[in-house]
């Protein structure tokens, strides 16, 4: 595949634990303003993958070759924890855990606005338009609240206006929607193709649930076992599967809808 | 006579109100549901709609402040909030969360014979037992010297629905049992659990908010509509269904792609 200058492009990663291969030769692009799905079952390497990209790899995984490019520029590993959040934004399958419970809405607002020297009056006003854009009708509640006092929905869209704080690029989303229910699902997931839309983010979303796919991505890589075995368009993918891991994936997606029995 | 039945009941939590004020907020009021016996119940509701209050309740686990819960016409606990033995163990459930229903320290054996202790079985037999609990829901019965969390997320479900149906269970509450696990793997469980139905006569109440999961599964469904459970006939048919199942229905995603453009509501 050309490798376009545009984007976020990942080539050849593998990663191991051991003597254990976990993540084969995975490549792909993410373009801006565009949805890269990443699908797979449980223990396919998705997640891994995406820790690598933010350089938070769990300390017994090694990254054994492989190397990430934003905008054709090379990134070096160790540099990535000062990419982290400022060009690369993150948000995980459970928001909950992503917040510390013993502080404010407001403050890890304040902490992470003050990375980019962003203070006082300025980021409180710049706190209350980020969460109005991710839909909050009343953010001026927000900041004082802790996380315990807020929902999974409204959590997740907390989090999602925190990982817009820095203005990113990409934004990296882990099963955002994994935990909540199909009518918080819904709203998030229309907030997100907004975001994509308005900002030209580009997004990789990575997903178990074919149906988020459908919903969202343009185009879909089908993990398996650390590898990718199919990337396709999102349309080609549901009419013409190729490999055998995504027609599987695909019938237990529309067995859900009653167009095929269950396994 | 039904299985379990739950009348009038009503339920209320106290919260620190989002913006300070303590009060009490109802989670149910005037509540009626029946579950007969071997049948496959569905409740549906969004988040926060009561339902696993609901199911709490079914098991004894919550004393409910008004209405009564039956099994078998009999009050569930008595008057000092205790169960009758044999209704404990004919009552099961399972959860959401496999990691959180179960001990970080505990062996596959350990978490399957939890519902069995009151047997006092010999190691032997117990070890027996367990073992055919674990081919009946399709897990290598080697497995059980493992520990429960080294197992992946529906492995492990498997196990918990092993440990609920150990003491031969009635009714089992089913809480989001699927809802965590990748899409497979829910479809596989969900087999299971109807398999594990024909074969035992078990009821099921099934708690969930994905509506697609009961097509072909559910017997009769419920959806929490303002604070109690409405039975509704065809959930996904056309005639008239309560706001609730409408705004569950609505928030399916499509099976396929639509075309860029389309998408944007």
């Amino acid at each position: 595949m050309a490798e376009p200058m545009r984007g976020l492009s990942v080539t050849g990663l593998c990663l191991r634990a051991g003597t254990k291969s976990l993540v084969r030769d995975v490549s792909f692009t993410v373009a801006p303003g565009q949805v890269l799905g990443l699908v797979g079952t449980s223990g396919s390497g998705k997640s891994l993958t995406v820790m690598s990209l933010l350089g938070l790899l769990p300390a017994d995984v090694q990254q054994t070759g492989g190397e990430v490019r934003l905008d054709g520029r090379r990134l070096d590993p160790a540099n990535l924890s000062a990419i982290r959040g400022r060009a690369l934004g993150f948000v995980q399958q459970a928001p909950r855990g992503g917040f510390n419970p013993l502080v404010t809405i407001g403050r890890h607002f304040r902490e992470t606005l003050a990375c980019d020297g962003v203070r006082g009056a300025a980021a409180e006003a710049r706190m209350l338009s980020l969460l109005a854009e991710v839909g909050f009708a009343a953010p001026e509640r927000l900041p004082d609240l802790y996380p315990s006092q807020l929902s999974g929905g409204m959590l997740q869209r907390a989090m999602l206006a925190l990982a817009l704080s820095r203005e990113p690029d990409f934004l990296l989303a882990d099963e955002p929607t994994t935990d909540l229910d199909l009518v918080v699902q819904q709203q998030i997931l229309d907030l997100l193709e907004r975001l994509v839309a308005r900002r030209r983010l580009g997004l990789l979303l990575v997903t178990h649930d074919l149906s988020v796919i459908a919903r969202l991505a343009d185009h879909v890589a089908v993990m398996d076992g650390g590898s990718i075995v199919e990337e396709q368009p999102v349309a080609g993918l549901f009419a013409e599967p190729r490999h055998s891991r995504t027609q599987a994936l695909l019938r237990a997606h529309f067995a859900l809808y009653g167009e095929a029995q269950l396994p | 006579m039904n299985l379990l039945e739950l009348r009038g009941v009503s339920h209320a939590y106290r919260q620190g109100g989002l913006f300070g004020r303590r009060r009490q907020v109802p989670v149910l009021e005037d509540a009626s549901l029946r579950i007969g016996a071997g049948e496959c119940v569905a409740l549906l509701g969004p988040t926060g709609s009561g339902k696993s209050t609901l199911g709490r309740i079914l098991l004894g686990l919550e004393a409910p402040d008004r209405g009564e819960v039956l099994y078998r016409g009999a009050l569930l606990r008595d008057g000092r909030g205790r169960m009758a033995p044999e209704s404990r163990r004919a009552i099961q459930a399972v959860f959401q969360d496999p990691y959180g229903a179960t001990s970080a320290r505990f062996s596959v054996l350990d978490v399957v014979a939890e519902t069995l202790w009151p047997l006092r079985l010999p190691a032997a037999a117990l070890r027996e037992r367990v073992a055919g609990l674990l081919d009946d829901v399709g897990l290598e019965p080697p497995m059980m010297d493992r520990l429960a969390h080294r197992l992946s997320g529906g492995q492990l479900q498997r196990v918990c629905i092993a440990r609920a149906l150990a003491p031969g269970p009635r009714l089992i509450v089913l809480d989001e049992a699927v809802n965590s696990l990748d899409m497979e793997t829910q479809a596989r469980i969900l087999s299971l659990l109807g398999a594990l139905r024909r074969r035992s006569r078990v009821a099921y109440l099934f708690i969930t908010h994905d509506l697609r999961l009961i097509r072909g599964f559910a017997d009769r469904v419920y959806v929490m509509q303002d604070r109690r459970p409405i039975e509704v006939d065809d959930p996904l048919g056309d005639g008239p269904v309560p706001p609730v199942m409408a705004t569950l229905r609505a928030a399916i995603l499509p099976a396929r792609p639509l075309p860029r453009g389309q998408r944007l509501a």
